[in-house]
């Protein structure tokens, strides 16, 4: 993946906001850098005012950094030509009341200078794949929040883009519509395109992103694969064991909580441990070893520890 | 490059059609047009009830309450759709797109234009039918009296586009209305000019500036020679042209420098 060059790449950005009567400063991104590869899930996670949107919205050009660069396929972002492989769905989008899905569709297909052969077949088949082909005679006004974020994930698709920014997707959206777009994000980087990806909903973060970028108060606080960020954080290992008797459990250094499951026996050990030595220790006491596991925090564990204050 | 031009020339038709689309679904306009029929058609009372001023008050009343009405829907379009598009967040799907920001605010623009075209042709009518009603003729002044209040209009959405991407819509509503009033009280402002002149104060160079500014409106303003049905001739109509032409391209090369800055936050 790492051997293309980055689709997206962005420098040591910064965003300031001048907010208020007295216009006071806000730093609302502080030298943010990341690379999005071709292909990939790129996951921006983080809680509210931690800088996602501004980034999403400076790469989408509605902003202007006050310093650093942005740049998608190797063009500065401002540059209207680097939009046109570009699908962007803003958080809770809302479009046109009056206008029916086809309609939209047209709409923003003349917006990115589609022809009109291109649209008409592009439009059933984009409507047909994002669920809403019950709902072509009917205006946006009678959509429910779910259905709108489908006529947005559309609209997203619209000119057939290499790299697709979806900010919030699953906002307010049910279990059911959220595994469509779980699936529609799988489709999309079947297909071979690279998808960036804003949600608040971790495991659903964890279920699709390769990579993902932590952002807190402006900063990237980690960045990397979720086997990265998860591993980071190992806290030890979990061996499933049979065999064994409680008071053989007396005999066994470095354990720090144990369960029992009918015959099973759970045995939870610190990081600190030598993974050989306790296994060694384990079968000298007639332990059978069903399963070892590293025991590592999931996403929302390292997502809350590093958004938790320091002086918290 | 020809293709750039036609993906170009097909998003300012789509942003142009869909911003006249919705300015015509607005409630708001669809009462003001109400308003602005009856008080059109109430010129034939006020003709009735006045002393053989029949012609007179339909030719005034009509073109008053119809550029006055035509001039409160394109302000309030203008400000209004713009103003919709950034707090309903539709601008971000638009703005995302491969088109650069000068060509989606000509488009706004274009789409008021061609409403405000449509509201004009539709008062010329009705003036028109009330005039020939208490006269029973149509003067061909009307016409170009009607052509005028356009070019008044095109001049002051231009400022209201300009207005919006700098101010609240609230304070740019009132701007442009006040550029508005201030643009056709042209000759009132030469007339203080001279007496601020003649009494060496220096805010007669502040006047001055201001009549460099402010658009002069009062010169597309051709009540008098429908009244009075004088010949307008070919020049003042070509230079009126060139007028509005010139003032609404600066102004929204204005706008579009503005909103070429503008964060959408």
């Amino acid at each position: 993946m790492t051997g293309s060059p980055p689709i997206v790449e962005v420098k040591d950005l910064h965003k300031v906001y001048r907010v208020g009567i007295r216009r006071k400063k806000f730093v609302g991104v502080k030298g943010v850098s990341f690379e999005v590869y071709p292909g990939e899930i790129f996951g921006i996670v983080g809680p509210n005012g931690a800088g996602k949107t501004s980034t999403i919205k400076i790469l989408t050009g509605l902003m202007k950094p006050t310093s650093g660069y942005a740049r998608m396929f190797g063009e500065p972002v401002d540059d209207i030509e680097s939009r046109r492989r570009l699908g962007y769905l803003p958080e809770g989008p809302y479009f046109y009341e009056h206008l029916k899905a086809p309609e939209l569709l047209r709409y923003y297909g003349q917006l990115h200078g589609l022809d009109s052969a291109t649209m008409d077949k592009r439009i059933p088949e984009l409507i047909a794949r994002v669920g809403l082909s019950h709902a072509t005679d009917r205006p946006l006004k009678k959509f429910s929040k779910g259905m709108r974020q489908r006529a947005g994930l559309a609209q997203a698709l619209i000119n057939n883009p290499e790299l697709v920014i979806l900010d919030e997707p699953q906002s307010g959206l049910d279990p059911v519509g959220r595994k469509e777009v779980r699936d529609l994000i799988f489709e999309l980087k079947q297909q071979g395109k690279t998808v960036i990806f804003s949600s608040h909903i971790l495991p659903d973060v964890e279920a699709v992103c390769d990579r993902v970028a932590l952002f807190h108060k402006g900063e990237i606080k980690e960045i990397g694969s979720l086997d990265e960020l998860m591993s980071r954080r190992t806290k030890g290992f979990e061996v499933i064991t049979s065999g064994l008797k409680e008071d053989d459990l007396r005999q066994l250094t470095g354990l720090q909580h144990t369960a029992q499951r009918g015959e099973l026996w759970e045995l939870e050990f610190g990081a600190d441990l030598d993974m050989a030595q306790a296994i060694n220790e384990i079968v000298k006491s007639g332990g059978n070893i069903q399963s070892i596991r590293p025991l590592r925090d999931n996403l929302e564990q390292v997502f809350l520890r590093d958004t938790t204050d320091e002086e918290e | 490059m020809s293709t750039s031009l036609a993906g170009s020339s097909r998003a300012l038709w789509a942003v142009s059609m869909n911003t006249a689309r919705e300015a015509v679904r607005s409630k708001v306009f669809g009462s003001l047009v109400f308003f602005a029929v009856l008080l059109i058609l109430s010129s034939i009372v006020l003709g009735e009830m006045s002393l053989h001023n029949e012609t007179r008050l339909a030719t005034d009343g009509t073109l008053f309450f119809s550029t006055m009405f035509a001039m409160v829907i394109a302000v309030y379009s203008s400000i209004t759709l713009f103003y919709t598009e950034i707090e309903r967040r539709t601008i971000y799907t638009i703005l995302s797109k491969p088109i650069p920001r000068w060509l989606f605010l000509l488009g706004k623009y274009l789409g008021v234009q061609l409403l405000t075209l449509i509201v004009v042709v539709f008062m010329t009518g009705l003036s028109a039918g009330v005039i020939f009603y208490q006269t029973g003729s149509v003067p061909a002044q009307l016409f170009v009296a009607f052509a005028s209040v356009y070019m008044q209009l095109a001049i002051t959405t231009a400022l209201a586009h300009m207005l919006a991407t700098i101010a609240s819509p609230l304070l740019a509503g009132f701007a442009t209305v006040a550029l508005f009033i201030g643009g056709n009280l042209f000759s009132q402002l030469a007339t203080i000019k001279k007496i601020l002149e003649m009494q060496n104060n220096p805010l007669s160079h502040a006047i001055s500036l201001v009549e460099y500014v402010l658009p002069n409106l009062e010169a597309l303003n051709l009540s008098r020679e429908l009244t009075y049905q004088l010949a307008i001739p070919t020049s003042y109509i070509m230079n009126a042209i060139l007028y509005t032409v010139s003032y609404s391209g600066i102004v929204m090369l204005l706008a579009m420098a503005f909103f070429s800055r503008k964060d959408i936050s």
